[in-house]
C-alpha cells in the first residue's frame, strides 16, 4: 500500500513538475542562430528523432504528446535541432491518413513557440522561426481537414449527410474546400442526387449549392443565381464557369454576368468574354463596337478601354470613328495608346544578347 | 566558422544522389509538393477591384483610367524596368506643391511592386488610389488628406519580375536555389529580383537565378550582408548601388513630391504583418515614426480583418540596402519596408497547408479585398496624421441660444508665411452666465459610424475628451462646461479655405460666479481672460498650440508644432483672449427694419454695402465694391439672419449683359464667388466677413445712411408714413440681371444704387442722392459713377476717381414704377427703365 502511496506520489509530483520545467523551456528565450542553421539542423540525429516519433504516431499516439515534452528538453540536441524534429516530423505526417495525429497535439504543435529562431529576410533582427513548426502544424491541421472533406464527397453514399454537411462546413474553411474541389470528380448520378437532396432540404447546401450545379452543368440554374449572387462568391466561381462549361453555355452566362449590379463583376465578365472572342470578324466588330459604347459609362468605361486595347485595332477603329463619345468615353479613347503600349513587351535588354 | 557537422551536411547535400531533379513545379490547390489548401490565383486583365488579383494590364488601366477621370491624379512615367518598360508614378493631391494658405505641403510615398511575387502589394498600393479617388468629395478625412497633402504612389517598380510571375502564375523552379533549393521556389511565380541578366522564358535555366534584388540595391548600406553579394543569390545587391533603372525611377519619383516635402515613406511587401521600420541618429525623426506606426497598428487591428500588424525597427546604423533606408536617411522622414498579412503562419493563417513557407507570397484570392481595402484606410489614416496637428482656426462666444455673436475670433494668414488673428467683440463675457462656445479646426477631428461620433478605429475612448477653459493669467478659472456637440455638416462658407465634416464642436460653457472668480476678475486690471482649449484629431495630435506659427515638417521632426507636451506633440491652446465682467452685460440688439442701410469703412471710403433687411429673417446684401483693376463691381448675397448677425452663404457676381437696348437677361452669367456675414455690434456698427477672391478678411463698418421710418433696436414701432415703404429694390422683369436699390433716407432724399453692366458686359454700379423735396417724380440730377481702388488688401481711398455719369427720374408707386435716365457717358445710352418691385424691406408698409 506504501508502495502504491509512493509511486503515485511521484507520478503526482513528476506531473506537476512536468508542465513547469516544458513551460520554463516554452518561456526562455529562443536561441538565434543565423539562416544557415536550417542546413546543419537536418542531421542523421534528427532523422532519427523523426523516424521514432513516427513510430510512436502510428504504434500509440498517445505518448506522442509526451514525446514531444522531452524533446523539448532533450539536451542531446540543440534547439534548432529539436525544432527540426518537430518540423520534419509534421511534414512526414501530411503522407499518412488525416487523424493519425490526435487533434489536441496538434492544436499544442500550432500554439508553440520556436525553440531557434533567425533573422527575417528584409529586417534580420526580427526574430522569425527557423523551422515554423507552429505553422507546419496549423497548415497540417487543415490539410487533413482538407483531405477529410475531400474524401467524404468522395466515398460517403449517405447524400443526405453529405448534402447537410456542405450547408454547414465553414465556407472559407479547409474542409469545404475539400469537399469542393472533389465534386468535380463525382459521377453525374451522385451529383443529380446531390442536386437533388439540396432543392428538397430546407437549409438546401448552403454555398455548396452552386458548385454541385456547376459540376453539372445547369445552366438554367446558374444563370438564376448569377444574377443574385454576391459579387465575392461570383468572382469566385466565374473562373469554374469557363472552364467546366461548354463554349456557348460559359459564354451566355458571362454575358448574364455582365448584367450584375456589381460593376467589378460585369468587368470580370467583360475580360472573359474578350478572351474567348471567336475568331469571326463580325463577331469581333460587334463586340468591339459594345465596347465602345461602354466607353462613356463611369464605372465600366475604364474596363472596356482595356479590353479594346486587347483586341485588334480594326476590331472597333470604325465603330470608334462613327460613335458619338462623350467626354469621358473621348478621354479614355485617348488612353487606349498607352494602354496597348503597356501590353506590349518592352524594349530588348542589351544583356540578353548571346 | 563552419563546423564539421555543417561541412557533413552541405557534403551530403551536394553528394546525395536521390537528390530531386531541378524541375518546375506547379503551385496546386489540392496537396502536393506546392499544396496550398486554397485555389492557386490567378490574375485577371480587369481593373476594376475585385475578390482576387489583378494582372499589370488590369492594374495599370486602373491607375491610368483614375488619372483621366479625377484632376487631382496625375500621372508620371519616372523611369524605364531593366527591359525598358515604363514605371509610373502618380501623384495625388489638389492643388501643387502649396496648400491654400500658401504653406509647403506635405508628401508621402508608397511604393508598390518591389518584389515581383508580392501581388499584395500593387494591389494595395492601388487601393489606395482608388479610396482616394472614389471617395473623394466626402467633405472629411479623404478631402482632407486631398487637400493638404501629395501622395506619390508607384504601384509597380519592378514591372519586369511582375510580368515574369503573372506569365507563370502557378509554376517555378525547384531545387535550383543556391541556399534552400529543396524548400526555396525560384523564378516565375516566385520570382523576386528584376530581369538583370534573365530572359522572359521559365522553360529555359538562363538566368533563372539572375537578376538584382531591388531592395538591396539602395544606399547608404550598400553593400549589406555578405550574402547579397552572390549573383544567384536570391537577394543579390546588384555590382552598385542604384545600378538598376528601376532604383534610379524610384529615386527620380521622390521628386514628384518634393523631396524636401517628404513626411513619411513605405515600401509595400510581403510577408509577415511587421513593419520593418528604420532608426537613425535622429531621435525627434524615430519618435514620430514610433508614434504614428503605432496609430497604424492600433487602427488596422480595429478594422474587420482585426489583422495586428508590429512595429519591429531596425537597429542603428545597420541596413541592408532597402529602399526604406534610403528614404529614411536622404530624407529623415519616417520609413519602413511595411510587410503586409500573412503572419508567421503564412497561406494556414487561411486555411491552407502551409507546408512550404513561401505560401506566405500567395494570399487567397478571398482574402485579398480585405486586405486591399483596410490597408488602404490605414494607409489613409497616416496621411491625415502625417498632414500635420490640428490648430485652432475660429472661435466664437454665442450667448445661450447660439443665435447672438458675442465674440470672434479666427487666424488668417499673415506676412511671411506665418498667422494673425483677428478678434471682435460685441461685449464681454460676464461670469455667471451660459454660453455657447464654437470652436473650428483646420481638419476634420472626429470619426462617426452610424451617424454617431465613436473613438476613431484602434483609439480609446478618452480620445474624444475635449478641454475648454478660461484662466486669468496664471490661474484658472472654474468654468462649467458641457457636452461636446460636433457638427455634421460642413459650414457652408465658400472659398479658399475648405471645410470639413466634424472640423467644428460647439461646447456649452460658463464662467461661474464664484468668490474665486469674482476676486480675480476684479483684482485684475485688464479684465481680460485667456481662452483655454485642449483636444487631440482623430490620430491623436494635440493641438499646435500657436497657430501664429504654422506647423510644418523639417529634417525628421515637426517644426513650429509649440505646446507644454513637448516638441513633436503639441499641448494646450492659451493664444486667444477676451474682455470679461462680473456685471450683468446689456442685452444684444437684433438685426432688424433699422439696419437696413448703407454701410461703410471710412478707412476704405468708395465702397460699401447696402444692407436690405427682408421679412422673415431674411436679408440681401449688395456689395459695391471693384476689381483687381480698379473697375466697378458688385456682389450680391441673399442671406438668413440670426441674433445680430446675417449670414451670406452664397456671394453672387453677375456679368455678360450689355448695358443699354442690348440687354438680354440671358447673356447674364452668375458665379458663386465666396461667402459673407454681417455682425452688428449695435445699431450703428459692426464688422463684414468675407471669403471671396482669395481673400478671407474681416472689415470694420459703420452706418453711412438710416433708412427713413426704420429704427433700430427692440421695441420700436413702425408709424405709417406711405412713402417709406418705398425703399428696397427694383428692376425690369424684362431686363432682369440688373436694378435699383433705393432708400428713402429722409422724408425728402432718396439715395439710389444701379447695379448694372458695362457695354462690355463687366459689372457696373452708379450712384445717386436725389434733390431734396423732390418726390414725384423724384429728381437724381448726378448719377455717379466711381472706380479707382482694387479689390482686397491694397484698396487706396486715395485711387478713387469719380464721373458724372448722368441724370435720372424716378416714379414710384408701392408695386410699380419708371425709371428714365441720360447719360452722355461712352457706351452708354438714356433709356427707360419699367419697374416692379423686387424686394419690400421688414417692417415698412406701403399701402
Amino acid at each position: 500500500m506504501r508502495t502504491v502511496f509512493f509511486r503515485l506520489a511521484l507520478a503526482s509530483c513528476l506531473l506537476t513538475a512536468l508542465p513547469v520545467v516544458i513551460s520554463a523551456a516554452a518561456a526562455a528565450e529562443p536561441t538565434r542562430v543565423p539562416p544557415e542553421a536550417r542546413w546543419t539542423a537536418i542531421s542523421s540525429e534528427v532523422e532519427a528523432r523523426i523516424e521514432s516519433l513516427l513510430e510512436t504516431s502510428l504504434s500509440d499516439a498517445g505518448k506522442v504528446s509526451s514525446r514531444i515534452d522531452e524533446l523539448r528538453v532533450d539536451p542531446g540536441l540543440s534547439p534548432a535541432e529539436r525544432d527540426a524534429v518537430l518540423y520534419g516530423y509534421l511534414q512526414r505526417l501530411r503522407r499518412l491518413p488525416p487523424g493519425t495525429l490526435p487533434s489536441f497535439i496538434l492544436d499544442r504543435l500550432s500554439a508553440m513557440p520556436p525553440l531557434a529562431v533567425t533573422g527575417h529576410e528584409e529586417g534580420p533582427h526580427h526574430p522569425v522561426p527557423l523551422f515554423n513548426v507552429a505553422a507546419a502544424a496549423r497548415g497540417l491541421a487543415n490539410e487533413w481537414d482538407w483531405r477529410e472533406g475531400f474524401e467524404q464527397v468522395t466515398r460517403s453514399a449517405d447524400t443526405a449527410a453529405l448534402a447537410g454537411a456542405l450547408a454547414t462546413a465553414p465556407a472559407d474553411g479547409a474542409r469545404y474546400r475539400g469537399m469542393v474541389a472533389a465534386l468535380e470528380q463525382l459521377p453525374r448520378y451522385r451529383l443529380d442526387e446531390l442536386a437533388l437532396q439540396c432543392a428538397s432540404t430546407p437549409i438546401g447546401c448552403g454555398p455548396g449549392r452552386v458548385e454541385i450545379e456547376l459540376a453539372r452543368g445547369n445552366v438554367g440554374w446558374l444563370e438564376t443565381w448569377i444574377a443574385s449572387a454576391q459579387a465575392p462568391e461570383l468572382a469566385a466561381q466565374l473562373p469554374g464557369l469557363r472552364r467546366q462549361l461548354a463554349r456557348e453555355a460559359a459564354d451566355a452566362l458571362m454575358l448574364v454576368a455582365m448584367q450584375h449590379p456589381d460593376k467589378s463583376i460585369a468587368a470580370l465578365a467583360m475580360s472573359d468574354l474578350t478572351d474567348h472572342l471567336p475568331k469571326s470578324p463580325q463577331i469581333r466588330r460587334e463586340w468591339g463596337a459594345h465596347l465602345v459604347g461602354l466607353l462613356d459609362d463611369p464605372a465600366l468605361g475604364g474596363a472596356a478601354a482595356l479590353q479594346l486595347a486587347r483586341m485588334d485595332n480594326e476590331d472597333w477603329l470604325q465603330a470608334a470613328a462613327s460613335r458619338p463619345l462623350g467626354e469621358t468615353g473621348r478621354r479614355r479613347l485617348e488612353l487606349l495608346a498607352e494602354l496597348e503600349s503597356a501590353l506590349e513587351s518592352g524594349r530588348p535588354d542589351p544583356e540578353d544578347a548571346p | 566558422m563552419i563546423s564539421a557537422r555543417s561541412v557533413l551536411a552541405i557534403t551530403l547535400l551536394a553528394a546525395a544522389p536521390n537528390l530531386p531533379a531541378q524541375s518546375i513545379v506547379d503551385w496546386t490547390e489540392g496537396p502536393g509538393r506546392l499544396g496550398l489548401g486554397y485555389p492557386v490565383p490567378i490574375p485577371v486583365d480587369t481593373p476594376l477591384p475585385f475578390d482576387g488579383f489583378r494582372s499589370h494590364a488590369g492594374l495599370h488601366a486602373r491607375h491610368q483610367d483614375l488619372a483621366a477621370m479625377h484632376d487631382f491624379v496625375s500621372s508620371t512615367i519616372v523611369g524605364h524596368t531593366r527591359k525598358g518598360r515604363d514605371i509610373w508614378a502618380y501623384r495625388i493631391g489638389r492643388g501643387g506643391d502649396s496648400t491654400f494658405e500658401g504653406l509647403p505641403r506635405g508628401a508621402l510615398q508608397f511604393t508598390g511592386g518591389i518584389h515581383a511575387r508580392e501581388w499584395q502589394s500593387p494591389e494595395v498600393v492601388t487601393g489606395l488610389m482608388e479610396l482616394l479617388a472614389e471617395e473623394s468629395g466626402d467633405r472629411h478625412w479623404i478631402d482632407f488628406v486631398l487637400d493638404q497633402t501629395s501622395i506619390v504612389l508607384i504601384p509597380v517598380l519592378n514591372v519586369d519580375g511582375f510580368l515574369q510571375t503573372q506569365r507563370y502564375p502557378s509554376s517555378n523552379w525547384l531545387d535550383v536555389d543556391n541556399r534552400y533549393p529543396d524548400t526555396s521556389p525560384r523564378d516565375g511565380r516566385m520570382r523576386r529580383k528584376n530581369l538583370r541578366g534573365a530572359d522572359q522564358d521559365l522553360t529555359t535555366s538562363t538566368g533563372r537565378l539572375a537578376g538584382v534584388d531591388l531592395n538591396r540595391n539602395n544606399e547608404p548600406a550598400w553593400p549589406g550582408p555578405p550574402q547579397t553579394g552572390t549573383a544567384v543569390d536570391l537577394t543579390y545587391r546588384g555590382p552598385a548601388p542604384a545600378s538598376e533603372p528601376e532604383t534610379q525611377a524610384l529615386i527620380s519619383a521622390a521628386e514628384l513630391a518634393p523631396g524636401e516635402q517628404l513626411r513619411f515613406y513605405a515600401d509595400m511587401h510581403s510577408f509577415s504583418k511587421v513593419f520593418f521600420s528604420v532608426l537613425t541618429d535622429n531621435q525627434r525623426r524615430n519618435g514620430i515614426q514610433r508614434r504614428v506606426l503605432e496609430l497604424a497598428a492600433d487602427h488596422h487591428a480595429a478594422l474587420p480583418g482585426r489583422k495586428r500588424y508590429i512595429d519591429d525597427p531596425s537597429h542603428i546604423d545597420f541596413g541592408i540596402g532597402t529602399t526604406s533606408e534610403y528614404f529614411a536617411s536622404e530624407f529623415h522622414v519616417p520609413s519602413l519596408t511595411w510587410e503586409i498579412e500573412p503572419g508567421q503562419a503564412t497561406g494556414a493563417e487561411y486555411g491552407g497547408f502551409g507546408n512550404n513557407g513561401h505560401d506566405g507570397f500567395i494570399l487567397p484570392e478571398s482574402e485579398i479585398r480585405r486586405v486591399r481595402e483596410n490597408l488602404a484606410e490605414t494607409m489613409t489614416a497616416i496621411a491625415y496624421h502625417m498632414a500635420g496637428p490640428p490648430h485652432v482656426v475660429r472661435a466664437e462666444l454665442f450667448d445661450e441660444s447660439g443665435r447672438f455673436t458675442l465674440w470672434t475670433a479666427r487666424w488668417m494668414p499673415a506676412e511671411e508665411g506665418r498667422r494673425q488673428a483677428v478678434t471682435r467683440s460685441v461685449r464681454p463675457l460676464s461670469a455667471g452666465e451660459a454660453y455657447r462656445l464654437r470652436v473650428t479646426f483646420n481638419k476634420p477631428m472626429r470619426w462617426r459610424e452610424d451617424g454617431d461620433v465613436v473613438p476613431f478605429p484602434g483609439r480609446a475612448a478618452s480620445s474624444l475628451d475635449i478641454e475648454a477653459g478660461l484662466a486669468l493669467g496664471n490661474e484658472t478659472l472654474s468654468v462649467v462646461a458641457g457636452e461636446a456637440e460636433w457638427h455634421r455638416q460642413p459650414s457652408t462658407w465658400q472659398g479658399r479655405r475648405p471645410r470639413y465634416r466634424d472640423d467644428t464642436v460647439t461646447i456649452p460653457i460658463r464662467l461661474e460666479d464664484n468668490q474665486n472668480n469674482i476676486a480675480l476678475l476684479e483684482g485684475s486690471r485688464s479684465r481680460s481672460v485667456t481662452l483655454v482649449l485642449a483636444a487631440e484629431d482623430m490620430t491623436g495630435h494635440s493641438l499646435d498650440a500657436d497657430p501664429a506659427t504654422p506647423a510644418g515638417f523639417r529634417w525628421g521632426a515637426w517644426r513650429d508644432y509649440d505646446g507644454e507636451l513637448g516638441p513633436d506633440l503639441g499641448g494646450r491652446d492659451r493664444t486667444l483672449a477676451l474682455a470679461a465682467t462680473t456685471r450683468q452685460a446689456d442685452p444684444v440688439i437684433p438685426v432688424s427694419a433699422g439696419h437696413s442701410a448703407m454701410w461703410f469703412n471710412p478707412d476704405r471710403s468708395g465702397e460699401g454695402w447696402v444692407l436690405e433687411v427682408l421679412p422673415e429673417n431674411r436679408a440681401v446684401a449688395y456689395w459695391f465694391t471693384f476689381d483687381d483693376e480698379g473697375r466697378p463691381r458688385w456682389l450680391v448675397g441673399n442671406g438668413r439672419i440670426e441674433g445680430n448677425r446675417v449670414e451670406f452663404p452664397e456671394l453672387i457676381a453677375a456679368s455678360g449683359a450689355r448695358f443699354g437696348p442690348d440687354f438680354d437677361p440671358e447673356d447674364v452669367e452668375t458665379a458663386t464667388v465666396g461667402s459673407a456675414r454681417m455682425v452688428f455690434d449695435g445699431c450703428t456698427g459692426g464688422w463684414y466677413e468675407y471669403e471671396a477672391y482669395g481673400f478671407h478678411r474681416t472689415i470694420d463698418f459703420q452706418a453711412l445712411t438710416s433708412t427713413w421710418n426704420a429704427p433700430c433696436g427692440p421695441n420700436v414701432g413702425f408709424p405709417d408714413i406711405e412713402r417709406a415703404g418705398e425703399s428696397g429694390s427694383w428692376y425690369d422683369p424684362a431686363q432682369a440681371g440688373q436694378g435699383l436699390t433705393v432708400q428713402w433716407i429722409s422724408p425728402e432724399q432718396m439715395m439710389l444704387v444701379w447695379f448694372t453692366f458695362d457695354a462690355e458686359g463687366r459689372p457696373y454700379w452708379i450712384i445717386g442722392l436725389s434733390r431734396a423735396g423732390s418726390t414725384d417724380p423724384v429728381v437724381f440730377p448726378e448719377l455717379r459713377a466711381v472706380r479707382g481702388p482694387v479689390f482686397g488688401d491694397d484698396y487706396d481711398p486715395g485711387a478713387l476717381e469719380q464721373t458724372l455719369w448722368g441724370r435720372a427720374e424716378l416714379s414710384l408707386d408701392c408695386a410699380q414704377g419708371q425709371f428714365e435716365y441720360e447719360t452722355d457717358i461712352e457706351g452708354f445710352v438714356g433709356g427707360v427703365l419699367p419697374l416692379e418691385r423686387l424686394t419690400r424691406l421688414a417692417g415698412l408698409e406701403c399701402p
